[in-house]
């Protein structure tokens, strides 16, 4: 039976299927992970490792190497953990203090008691739900880290700590081989010529789907803005923050599929007089092909035409990134699209006429 | 032989710079005549071309398409001024004045076809971003008004006059004010070029004397032309007989005898106070003390009836610092507003998809875009991203092409 355990979480994040293509073949749009394995992900990666023990024969058991940077890696990780076992330890004889103050039974007594008893000990006025007074258990107040993640010879735990974000690709990982799983469960089915019981379906009707912030933090991980997020109508985005040139600060966002309407600072192309200007605009949709299926909005200030253009410029190429194949965005590297122009306007100095020109050379 | 050496001056200009390929330069390329289309599809020479050249027949059914003035009908209308220069330009080159028909021009007709003349005169105000096709427009309506047998007092470009005067006289009859007696006097020959065939036609005498100078009378009774001959012989007078003759028409029109179609362009300039005109004593004189303001504020009111007033309202006309805003209230300014109040706004816009591919179909057709890549549909793509789907920017684009 085709059938998937409990309510389950489900990732926007991983609705745009050519993000992933590059790493796992996939078969279907959404995947439905199960609770226990996030919650399984999360267990594993708050357990502290084992020192591994050299077993020789007739020789004292030697410790493995240990760099003085891994070593400090390791303390760290050790003094967090400490730190929130006495955390714990303080709220919990915290938790049982504010009930004998409420007069109330410490066994019984539940976070929304605590809640109530915090605000009626401590009245506050401050707007700002996130100022005001609160005791909450450790593990909501301080944020998750990840505990060691190689051992002391520098052995990582992970398989896949070298991708730098094991979490995330964990978790794709899982989904794909569960996917394929199912896959091979139902052709198996079809095969017995079984179908699957009606009445047993699974409802999403209590799944939600999660917005990137909150999916970053049960993974402990920060994803990368690289992958389009999407907006209320349904069309992928991509927002490229600090483009800069010369002394222009731009921020550009590339929407697809779009007409090829083109916004700067609220107005259409005729921001940029000059047809130099506009060609740099130009540059990457034209490169790509793409100048009539995406929408792009720019916002720019400082420096002039020539920098906010370049500015932009360089959002549109590294906003398109994520709209085009690998092949395509090597491509933009080797033109230069993606490449910083990191050239700035070099400063006058004394004794010449300026940056590098000199004043009129006399022999005598 | 011809395509060779066309080559080679457009590699020159190339070298030399971009905009230094001139239209003379450019129309040896251009081998074929006016009137001989040249070798493309018949399918697409329908698709921007028309072959209607007469405006009171132009309906939805010719929206988009280029249709050609003749000759003889561009030089009674346009001699002295009504179309643009780089137009102009263009025109030369491509041996032909043609004209795409838009959709402001055909709401324009459409209301020019339906109002009722009995009626007070509608105004119409056109008003637009710049390089979007008001002054082009208005000489499409222009055509239509002679092909319906309107008389037409029309003003090219008020700017002109208030911007860059031939010569700045004190007025004799009326106290504090100025007189612009050439550009009245460049008027008068304007108007005749443009009336003189309905004139002939129509028999309009004055309806009161006027006394010149002791000498010189317009007697009741007279012809209009005599009017007109007057204003251009004696430029001394020159401004005073616009005045009359404009006041004459007024009362014509009303009495039936004639229809009147008033297309003035940058009619903003007659309002704002900031002018280039400047008495002897180097003192700025704002456009009520001057006398040609008159005429044209008083043909532009609703006392009169069996006529038309198109105007436009344009930004670059006047000083820099009331360029925030193409909007006709914004232009006209509290008292041009409230001269012009009720008026019939209408929004001169940037081409949209369909207008810009017939522009660039006669570009190609025209021999205008020589570079192979504006055939392709990339190249298109990327002149339609350039120019921002404002048609003189388009124009300007294309022309190193």
């Amino acid at each position: 039976m085709a059938k998937c355990i409990g309510t389950v979480l489900k990732c926007k994040h991983f609705a745009n299927i050519q993000s992933l293509q590059s790493l796992v073949p996939i078969n279907i749009c959404t995947w439905r992970i199960r609770n226990f394995m996030v919650h399984e992900l999360r267990c594993r990666y708050t357990t502290y490792s084992n020192i591994p023990e050299l077993n020789l024969e007739n020789e004292v058991p030697k410790k493995a190497k240990v760099s003085r940077a891994m070593r400090a890696y390791l303390e760290r990780a050790q003094k967090h953990d400490e730190f929130l076992k006495e955390q714990l330890l303080q709220y919990n004889i915290g938790k049982r203090h504010l009930a004998n103050m409420m007069g109330e039974d410490p066994e019984t007594f539940m976070q929304e008691d605590i809640d109530r008893a915090i605000e009626y000990l401590f009245p506050s006025g401050l707007f700002e739900p996130k100022a005001r007074p609160l005791m909450k258990p450790p593990d909501e107040v301080f944020p998750p880290r990840k505990a060691a993640e190689f051992d002391e010879s520098g052995r990582p735990h992970h398989f896949l700590f070298y991708t730098g974000r094991p979490n995330l690709y964990q978790l794709l990982h899982d989904l794909v081989s569960h996917t394929n799983s199912l896959n091979d469960f139902e052709d198996k089915m079809i095969k017995k010529h079984l179908i699957p019981d009606a009445t047993q379906a699974m409802s999403t009707s209590g799944s939600v789907w999660l917005p990137k912030s909150q999916f970053e933090i049960i993974l402990v991980e920060k994803l990368s803005d690289r992958e389009p997020q999407y907006s209320a109508d349904g069309r992928a985005y991509v927002t490229i923050k600090e483009c800069l040139r010369k002394s222009a600060r731009g921020e550009v966002t590339v929407r697809s599929p779009g007409t090829g309407l083109i916004t700067i600072n609220n107005k259409s192309i005729e921001y940029f007089e000059h047809i130099q200007d506009r060609e740099q605009l130009l540059f990457p949709l034209i490169f790509t092909n793409m100048i009539g299926s995406v929408d792009v909005e720019a916002t720019v200030a400082g420096g002039g035409p020539s920098g906010q253009s370049g500015a932009i410029r360089w959002g549109i190429a590294h906003g398109l990134r994520s709209f085009v194949t690998q092949d395509m965005v090597e491509k933009m590297r080797i033109a230069g699209l993606l490449q910083r122009d990191y050239r700035k306007h070099e400063r006058k100095k004394p004794g010449q006429a300026g940056a590098r020109k000199k004043y009129t050379w006399k022999k005598r | 032989m011809v395509y060779r050496l066309c080559k080679i001056l457009t590699l020159d200009s190339i070298f030399r710079g971009v905009s230094s390929v001139s239209h003379h330069q450019r129309a040896l390329s251009v081998v074929a005549g006016a009137s001989e289309i040249l070798p493309v599809g018949e399918k697409q020479i329908r698709r921007f071309r028309t072959v209607e050249s007469n405006p009171v027949k132009h309906d939805h059914n010719h929206a988009y398409k280029f249709y050609t003035i003749p000759l003889e009908t561009k030089k009674q209308l346009f001699q002295h001024g009504g179309l643009p220069t780089f137009f102009e330009q263009q025109t030369q080159t491509f041996m032909e004045t043609c004209i795409m028909i838009r959709d402001p021009a055909l709401e324009i007709l459409h209301y020019l076809k339906t109002a009722d003349y009995t009626r007070p005169a509608i105004r119409y105000v056109m008003y637009g971003e710049n390089g979007c096709g008001k002054s082009l427009t208005l000489a499409h309506i222009l055509h239509y008004g002679l092909a319906s047998g309107f008389l037409l007092i029309h003003v090219p470009w008020v700017p002109n006059w208030m911007r860059a005067c031939k010569e700045v006289s004190n007025s004799a009859t009326r106290e504090g004010c100025v007189d612009l007696n050439l550009d009245a006097a460049a008027w008068l020959v304007h108007f005749k070029s443009q009336n003189a065939a309905i004139l002939n036609t129509i028999d309009l005498r004055m309806s009161k004397e006027y006394v010149w100078s002791k000498r010189e009378v317009t007697k009741e009774g007279a012809p209009l032309m005599e009017l007109v001959e007057l204003g251009i012989s004696r430029v001394k007078y020159a401004s005073e007989c616009v005045i009359a003759l404009i006041k004459e028409i007024k009362a014509h029109s009303t009495q039936g005898r004639c229809k009147t179609l008033v297309a003035i362009n940058g009619f903003n300039a007659f309002f704002h106070p900031k002018t280039r005109v400047m008495t002897e004593a180097k003192v700025k004189v704002p456009p009520s003390k001057i006398t040609l303001t008159e005429a044209f504020v008083e043909i532009t009111k609703y006392d009169w009836c069996n006529g038309a007033v198109v105007l436009t309202v344009d930004k670059s006309g006047i000083a820099p610092d009331r360029r925030e805003s193409c909007l006709p209230v914004y232009q006209l300014g509290k008292e041009g507003f409230e001269h012009l109040d009720p008026f019939v706004p209408i929004c001169v816009r940037d081409y949209n998809d369909k207008e810009l591919e017939s522009c660039l179909d006669y570009y190609i057709d025209r021999r205008w875009l020589q570079n192979e890549k504006s055939c392709t549909e990339e190249g298109r793509n990327e002149l339609k991203f350039l120019c921002g789907m404002n048609p003189y920017r388009l124009m300007h684009i294309c022309a190193p092409l």
